[in-house]
C-alpha cells in the first residue's frame, strides 16, 4: 500500500509512522488504517475497568483530514455503549474558554486515550452523549462482544487479553482527558459527499451547496431526541442503517486522495467538521443559559413580591390576602 | 422543508431567524472567509517594492504619511498569509532568506535544532510526534545547505505540508522557552491562566495568532534579532519599532498593522 501515497506529503508520513508505532495490539486499545486506505482507522477500545463499560469491547471508525495532523481526527463509534451516540463524529479538541485547539503533537494514540477517559464521564447532554443507566450500559457492554465489523471482523479478537487492570493507561487516559474536550458532530455534517450521499439516500434532498444551514437544522432536530434515551436509540439504530450505506462512498472518495496529495474535496470537507467541532456545542450552551434564566427570573420575581409584602406590612395592612398570593 | 429555510436564510442573512443556529452561521462565514484567504493569498508572497504598500493607502493620510516615513529605510516587502501563522512563517522565511546568505547563521541555528530535541523531550513534550516536526525541520535545512536559494526557500515556504511542519515545531519552541521561564513569564499572562494554561491554548495550536510573549520567547530561545515595525494609528508620523530582543541587532525586519506581520527588505 506504501507505493499508492505521495510519500513526501507529511500526513502520509506520519500516518505511517502511527500505524506502526500502533501496529501491536495492547489490551486497552488497538487501531490501524484499513488496508485501502491509510485516511481511515478503526480503533477497538476496551471499556474502563471500575466501569459499567467493563467487559465492553467497543469498536469504531477514525476519519483522518487531509491535513491531519494540523486538524483533529475524527471519532466515529460503531458499536452500541450508551455513552456516545454510534455512527456521529465525535470531535476532539481541547477543553476551556479556546476551544478551536486541537494540538499537532498530539497523535491518534492520544485520540484512544481520551476516547477510553470519556467512556465514564457523566453525558451533561451535549449532542451525541447517551446518558443511559448503568444498568443498560453494562447489557450494551456484554453484547459489544458480538459485534463484528464488516472490515476488521469480530472485535472481540483484536485486544490483547487483559492480564491486569492497567492502572497507569487509565491514569494517562484521565490525563489526557482532562485537556481534550470531546464534543459530538452529526453524521451527515462530515465530508460533503457523504453527507450528501446520505442526505440523497435517507431524506431525498440534494443541496449539497448549503449544507450547513441544513445541517443546522438537523442538530437541532436531533438534541430533542438525543435527550430521551429510549428515543434515541430508536435514531440509533436508524442510522445505523444509514451508515452501512454511507461508508463506501466515503471510503472510496478518501483513498483517491493521498495519490495527488492535495485533492481539495476530501479538504473541504474536514475543514467543516473541524469548524464544527472548533466550537463548544452551541445548543447545550444555549439550553443552560435558557435555565439560568429561568432561576435568575423566578428569584427576581420572589424577591419583589418580598420587597411589596414588605412595604404593605410597613404601612400596616393586613397581608394575609398577599401570603396567599404569594406562598 | 429544509430546502426552503437553507434558502431562505441565504437570501435574507441578515434578517434575524430563531430557528437558525446563529452560532453555526457565524462559523460558516468564518470558514468561507478562511477559505477565501487559503485560496487567493499565498503563505509567503512573492518580492514587491514598498510602492505597493503606499498605493494600498493612497486615501488614509494617517498611514500614507506614516508609510512615507518607511521608504527611505525600507526597499521592498514580501506579504504573507493572513491565517495567524503569518508571523512565525514571515520569520522563518525571512530567517531561512538570511542563512542561505549567511552560512555560518546556518550552521548555527543547525546546531541549535539538534540539540532543541532533546530538550523538548526532557520537558516532557511527547517524543513520538515532536521527533516528527523536528526531523522535517533538519530536513529542510540539510536540503538548505546543500542546494540553498532563495527559489528553494519559496518553494518550502509555500508547500503546505513542510510549511505547517516547520511553524508547528517553531511553536514548540516558543512552548518549552515559556515553561522553561514559567516564573518571569507568568507575570505577563493575563486571565488568571498559568503559563501552561497559556502555552496550551494560545501557542501550541495552530493558526494562534502571536502576541509580544511569542515573539520575545521564540527570539530569546533561537538567538535571533527580529525588530517589528508598527504601522498603526499611534499618534505622529513615525513608525514606531521594537527590537527583540531589545541588544541584539536585528537581522529580520517585520511589518506589524494590527493583527498582521508582512516581511520588510532594508533599503
Amino acid at each position: 500500500m506504501e507505493s499508492s501515497y505521495n510519500s513526501r506529503c507529511p500526513a502520509v508520513k506520519r500516518l505511517f509512522r502511527e500505524a506502526k508505532e500502533l501496529h501491536e495490539a495492547t489490551e486497552e486499545y488497538f487501531a490501524q488504517p484499513l488496508d485501502d486506505n491509510l485516511f481511515e482507522w478503526h480503533f477497538t477500545v476496551r471499556g474502563p475497568a471500575d466501569s459499567e463499560f467493563d467487559g465492553g469491547i467497543y469498536h469504531g471508525r477514525i476519519i483522518m483530514p487531509a491535513d491531519y495532523p494540523m486538524k483533529p481526527p475524527n471519532i466515529i463509534f460503531l458499536t452500541p455503549n450508551g455513552r456516545f451516540e454510534t455512527n456521529k463524529k465525535i470531535c476532539l479538541s481541547i477543553s476551556g474558554h479556546h476551544p478551536e485547539t486541537w494540538q499537532p503533537s498530539w497523535s491518534i494514540r492520544t485520540a484512544l486515550l481520551a476516547i477510553i477517559g470519556f467512556m465514564p464521564t457523566p453525558a451533561n447532554g451535549t449532542i451525541g452523549s447517551l446518558d443511559y443507566t448503568a444498568s443498560e450500559r453494562a447489557k450494551l457492554a456484554k453484547k459489544s462482544l458480538e459485534y463484528e465489523c464488516p472490515q476488521c471482523g469480530s472485535i472481540n479478537l483484536l485486544l490483547k487479553e487483559r492480564t491486569s487492570n492497567n492502572k497507569e493507561l487509565q491514569e494517562e487516559a484521565r490525563e489526557v482527558m482532562g485537556q481534550v474536550a470531546v464534543s459530538v458532530g452529526v453524521e451527515n455534517k462530515e465530508e460533503n459527499e457523504d453527507a450528501s450521499v446520505s442526505r440523497k439516500e435517507s431524506s431525498g434532498t440534494s443541496d449539497l451547496m448549503a449544507p450547513r444551514d441544513q445541517s443546522s437544522t438537523e442538530v437541532t432536530a436531533d438534541i430533542s431526541s438525543s435527550s430521551v434515551p429510549a428515543n434515541s436509540k430508536n435514531t440509533e439504530s436508524h442510522s445505523l442503517q444509514a451508515t452501512s450505506q454511507t461508508t463506501l462512498p466515503g471510503n472510496s472518495a478518501s483513498s483517491s486522495l493521498p495519490a495527488v496529495g492535495g485533492n481539495s474535496t476530501p479538504e473541504i470537507l474536514m475543514e467543516g467538521a473541524d469548524a464544527h467541532n472548533g466550537r463548544r456545542n452551541p445548543i447545550s450552551v444555549s439550553n443552560q443559559g435558557y435555565m439560568y434564566n429561568l432561576v435568575l427570573s423566578s428569584a427576581i420575581f420572589l424577591f419583589i413580591g418580598l420587597v411589596v409584602r414588605r412595604i404593605f406590612l410597613l404601612e400596616g395592612e393586613t397581608s394575609d390576602e398577599l401570603d396567599e398570593v404569594l406562598l | 422543508m429544509e430546502n426552503h429555510q437553507s434558502e431562505d436564510t441565504h437570501i435574507k442573512p441578515c434578517e434575524y431567524d430563531p430557528n437558525v443556529n446563529q452560532d453555526e452561521l457565524i462559523m460558516a462565514q468564518e470558514k468561507q472567509i478562511a477559505e477565501e484567504i487559503k485560496a487567493n493569498t499565498s503563505m509567503i508572497g512573492s518580492l514587491q517594492g514598498l510602492g505597493s504598500l503606499a498605493k494600498e493607502y493612497s486615501n488614509d493620510p494617517v498611514y500614507s504619511s506614516k508609510v512615507r516615513t518607511l521608504l527611505p529605510k525600507f526597499s521592498n516587502v514580501r506579504r504573507t498569509r493572513p491565517d495567524g501563522n503569518c508571523f512565525l512563517r514571515g520569520f522563518i522565511f525571512a530567517y531561512l532568506e538570511y542563512c542561505i546568505h549567511h552560512r555560518d547563521e546556518l550552521t548555527r541555528f543547525k546546531k541549535y535544532l539538534e540539540g532543541s530535541k532533546e530538550e523538548l523531550f526532557e520537558m516532557g513534550f511527547p517524543k513520538f510526534t515532536t521527533e516528527d516536526f523536528h526531523d522535517m525541520f533538519m530536513e529542510v535545512v540539510n536540503d538548505l545547505e546543500g542546494s540553498g536559494s532563495v527559489g528553494r526557500v519559496e518553494a518550502v515556504c509555500n508547500d503546505a505540508g513542510t510549511s505547517d511542519y516547520l511553524v508547528v515545531y517553531l511553536r514548540l519552541l516558543i512552548s518549552a522557552h515559556l515553561q522553561k521561564n514559567a516564573e518571569f513569564f507568568s507575570f505577563f499572562i493575563e486571565g488568571g491562566r498559568t503559563v501552561e494554561e497559556f502555552c496550551k491554548q494560545e501557542v501550541e495550536p495552530m493558526y494562534r495568532e502571536c502576541d509580544h510573549l511569542h515573539i520575545v520567547a521564540l527570539t530569546a530561545a533561537i538567538g535571533v534579532g527580529v525588530r517589528v515595525m508598527y504601522l498603526d494609528r499611534g499618534e505622529g508620523a513615525a513608525v514606531v519599532s521594537h527590537d527583540f530582543p531589545e541588544d541584539k541587532e536585528p537581522i529580520i525586519h517585520l511589518l506589524y498593522r494590527p493583527g498582521h506581520y508582512d516581511i520588510l527588505y532594508k533599503a
